[in-house]
């Protein structure tokens, strides 16, 4: 008896482990890093024969599910950028950025710096709150004290920092008076929103939270925590009604399920399509791929202040060693572009005509060399999975290009968490990073390279800070550029970073739906509607 | 009890300490461009400069109470947090034992009794399959064969009851086939018994014989076994939760480990190790049903 229970055992196992194997011989070979590889045979006939009765006539409602889990309902808290842009549709920001990624007028209509210190805003008409209230000059003053008060809860208040006076000149024109040159305003104001301050003060910010009231197109109907947000259409939008009257967002973090959501139906839209399952998404006759450059840069930091990179010929060797063309053809199949510096094109002070390092091993060999590493290096490289478009795979073909020139990248894997506080603490040698949504430099170049800031590496201050101070408190167009154009070179030459690419943000969206993702991730959906 | 109760504060206060000292909120929670001076004020603020006995008996102090402060990463007290998206975690993971168990057993107790016949091979190969393939893997197939090519289940979400069938099969998978081998063995262990020998010899019906007699001497150690599994379940919801965008506590967890968001940790600690001491109480005392040997004095 149990030796027939053996044999019966073997043999069904057998029968299995067979086609597994030819089953996994049929796959191409997956790439490690990436879990979510649903098998071949499972997708190619794909549901257009066995759709279900989708209703003919035009629907108006749309699912999304853009890939971040929403962890508020108001813009002013958010911890989270994919919060901030779902929740755009509900909170118009005063300012926004056409498709040439220039400023472009919203609740406030026009804009003209009358000196140095001062600004002058025209406020558009007829922009109104969910709840009736009206959004005009003197409501833009409330906003504003509201958002500079000591203790505000606004976590983005202290853009407005420099803001030291609004006056009313009558309903719908204000003047700011700033205490020191403030050319960035008009930047940060795509980043704040008209505040409803009279009902704020009436049921108090907690109430507000849970039941948010904006002047975008949207207004909030309810929040299921983890689940789904449900956003119905403003009929007094100032821009006119929405064609779609519902929208629900879906919190569905995983790739391959939100993937899998779209090809069943049950969602119209998917952000962050994993590169991967493109092709999936792709030979569906009912799905389209749509994407757009995203403000989001990816460059690579190197510990600066000690040795290996305290020597710039280690890392002019670091960006010659790297055959970035091949690196965005092969691993980002196209998703992706070079960038030759610090910023993405779109910022203020990018240089077109600034040209990346060549791909050149020969030289890298030779750099290092003379440079007293010819033996070899090691270095740890940290870089972060899943938090930018391929960035472990890319990280892995970095770490293929420098062995060929004699470096060993050991790569270990931390939390993104673990990262941050790194950073901070300025424990690394070499990292992978990305900076995205925010178009003018006194944030980015600031950030990353002003020795007062955080996460400061840079061993150059005496030669970047003051062209990065003169650059923030000038507000002539022209002379900024120069300057932001003089810092790109320095850190150029100096190679103070390998210099990488800017990512696409790619979604994924059901053909009959008329619909165009933004620059700088940003997901409106006022104009979307079915055919 | 109180065995318990030491080991979970124990656990609180490991955790408490570990965290404390290794991780850095503030770096996580600070805005990108948030200058060194503003991180360290945000420190202070959040009382992180303290020395960490001084956070820790502050902590117990206030968790007495069940106050757990507000999450950092969410705008809401960590304790409603964790609260409201308990139920969900809950629900999959009974779900999931059942499946596993009344499928685990089904199929062990046809194995045994159908010992050596191509039944039993395909029983125990569907066991080992269970037991050896990833949860995350298993997910996403489900998904796609039921969900996209058949239609027959929702491919995420938590609404309807049809929408718990495949996280639940999913997540009891391991633990089906652990039943099933385990119960499959017991089983065939008992069959062969003196004391079912006796039963049949009394002319007792096999049915009887099997489920009054066999059956419950079978069940101790599956018992035991389903104790230790629901907590690989609570583990594992995290990446069925995660696949199924089920709206549970275990992604909540990770998340907040991630996130830095220490009190929804603490509290997510504090509240699944009492589940679990719970749990555990309950299997003791299901022995004793089982086992009238057992006594507890």
């Amino acid at each position: 008896m149990i030796r027939r229970a053996r044999k019966s055992t073997i043999l069904c196992a057998f029968l299995l482990i067979l086609g597994l194997l030819v089953g996994c011989a049929s796959q191409p070979a997956a790439p490690a890093a990436q879990p979510a590889q649903p098998a071949q045979p499972a997708t190619p006939a794909t549901p257009a024969p066995a759709a279900p009765a989708k209703a003919a006539p035009v629907k108006d409602t749309l699912v999304i599910a853009m890939g971040d889990a929403l962890d508020t309902v108001e813009p002013f808290t958010p911890t989270s950028g994919g919060t901030m842009r779902v929740l755009d549709n509900v909170f118009d920001t005063y300012l926004v950025r056409d498709e040439k990624m220039n400023i472009a007028p919203q609740a406030i209509a026009g804009w003209e710096a009358v000196d140095n210190l001062t600004w002058r805003l025209k406020i558009q008409k007829d922009v109104v709150f969910h709840n009736g209230d009206p959004f005009n000059a003197k409501v833009f003053k409330q906003n504003v004290e509201w958002y500079t008060a000591k203790g505000t809860p606004a976590k983005f208040g202290n853009y407005l920092a420099p803001v030291k006076e609004v006056k009313v000149e009558d309903d719908y024109t204000v003047t700011l008076k700033t205490d020191k040159p403030f050319p960035a305003l008009l930047d940060r104001l795509t980043w704040l929103q008209p505040v409803p301050n009279d009902h704020i003060a009436k049921v108090g910010f907690a109430a507000f939270a849970k039941n948010p009231v904006g002047a975008g197109p949207y207004k909030f109907v309810r929040w299921d925590k983890g689940e789904k947000l449900v956003l119905e259409a403003f009929d007094k939008y100032w821009k006119g009604k929405p064609a779609i009257r519902q929208l629900t967002f879906r919190d569905i973090t995983e790739g391959s399920t939100r993937v899998a959501a779209l090809l069943s139906g049950e969602v119209d839209v998917i952000g962050k399509l994993p590169v991967d399952l493109i092709p999936i998404v792709q030979t569906n006759a009912n799905l389209d791929v749509r994407e757009i450059e995203s403000s989001r840069f990816v460059y690579i930091g190197l510990q600066t202040l000690k040795p290996p990179f305290s020597d710039v010929r280690v890392r002019q060797a670091f960006n010659y060693a790297i055959n970035f063309d091949e690196l965005m053809s092969k691993v980002f199949k196209g998703h992706a572009r070079r960038i030759p510096s610090l910023l993405a094109p779109g910022y203020f002070g990018y240089n077109p005509d600034q040209k990346p390092y060549p791909f050149d091993p020969e030289k890298a060999k030779a750099l290092l060399k003379e440079a007293g590493y010819e033996k070899g290096l090691e270095v740890t490289f940290h870089v972060p999975q899943g938090r930018y478009l391929m960035d472990r795979e890319a990280g892995e073909a970095i770490a293929g290009y420098l062995k060929k020139v004699g470096v060993n990248l050991k790569m270990p894997l931390t939390d993104w968490g673990t990262l941050v506080e790194m950073y901070n603490a300025k424990k690394f040698e070499m990292f992978l990073f990305g900076w995205g949504t925010g178009f003018d430099p006194t944030g980015v170049l600031n950030s990353l390279l002003h020795s007062k800031v955080r996460g400061y590496y840079i061993a150059e201050p005496e030669k970047i800070d003051p062209l990065l101070d003169q650059a923030g408190a000038i507000t002539d167009a022209k002379k900024r550029t120069e300057l932001y154009h003089k810092v790109l070179d320095i850190i150029h030459e100096d190679a103070l970073n390998v210099y990488g690419w800017v990512q696409n943000d790619i979604y994924a969206v059901n053909k009959k739906l008329k619909w165009k993702p933004e620059t700088d991730e940003r997901i409106m959906f006022f104009k979307a509607a079915w055919q | 009890m109180v065995q318990g109760a030491v080991s979970l504060v124990g656990v609180l206060v490991v955790v408490f300490v570990l965290l404390h000292l290794v991780a850095d909120p503030a770096a996580v929670l600070a805005p990108p461009d948030a200058s060194a001076e503003q991180v360290e004020a945000l420190r202070t603020r959040m009382g992180f400069n303290d020395p960490v006995w001084l956070q820790l008996a502050r902590f117990l102090f206030r968790a007495a109470t069940g106050e757990f402060g507000q999450s950092y990463y969410y705008n809401e007290p960590a304790a409603t947090v964790f609260l409201e998206r308990l139920p969900a975690t809950l629900e999959l993971t009974a779900a999931a034992m059942l499946f596993a168990v009344v499928v685990g057993l089904l199929l062990g107790v046809l194995a045994a009794v159908r010992s050596g016949s191509l039944a039993d091979g395909a029983a125990m190969m569907v066991a080992v399959a269970g037991q050896a393939a990833p949860t995350f893997w298993l997910g996403i197939m489900l998904i796609l064969v039921f969900s996209v090519r058949l239609r027959l289940f929702p491919t995420s979400g938590r609404e309807t009851p049809l929408h718990l069938v495949l996280p639940a099969l999913t997540l009891g998978m391991y633990a089906m086939a652990q039943i099933a081998r385990l119960t499959r063995a017991e089983f065939l262990g008992i069959l062969t018994t003196d004391y079912v020998r006796t039963a049949r010899a009394k002319g007792l019906s096999e049915r009887v014989v099997l489920f009054r007699h066999v059956l419950r001497n079978a069940m101790l150690p599956v018992v035991t076994v389903v104790g230790l599994q629901l907590g690989q379940l609570l583990g594992g919801a995290v990446i069925t939760e995660n696949v199924f965008a089920w709206p549970g506590v275990g992604r909540l967890v990770t998340d907040s480990i991630t996130r830095r968001d220490f009190p929804v940790v603490l509290v997510s600690v504090l509240l699944l190790g009492l589940f679990f001491i719970l749990i555990n109480l309950m299997v003791d005392m299901f022995y004793a049903v089982l086992d009238p040997r057992i006594r507890y004095d």
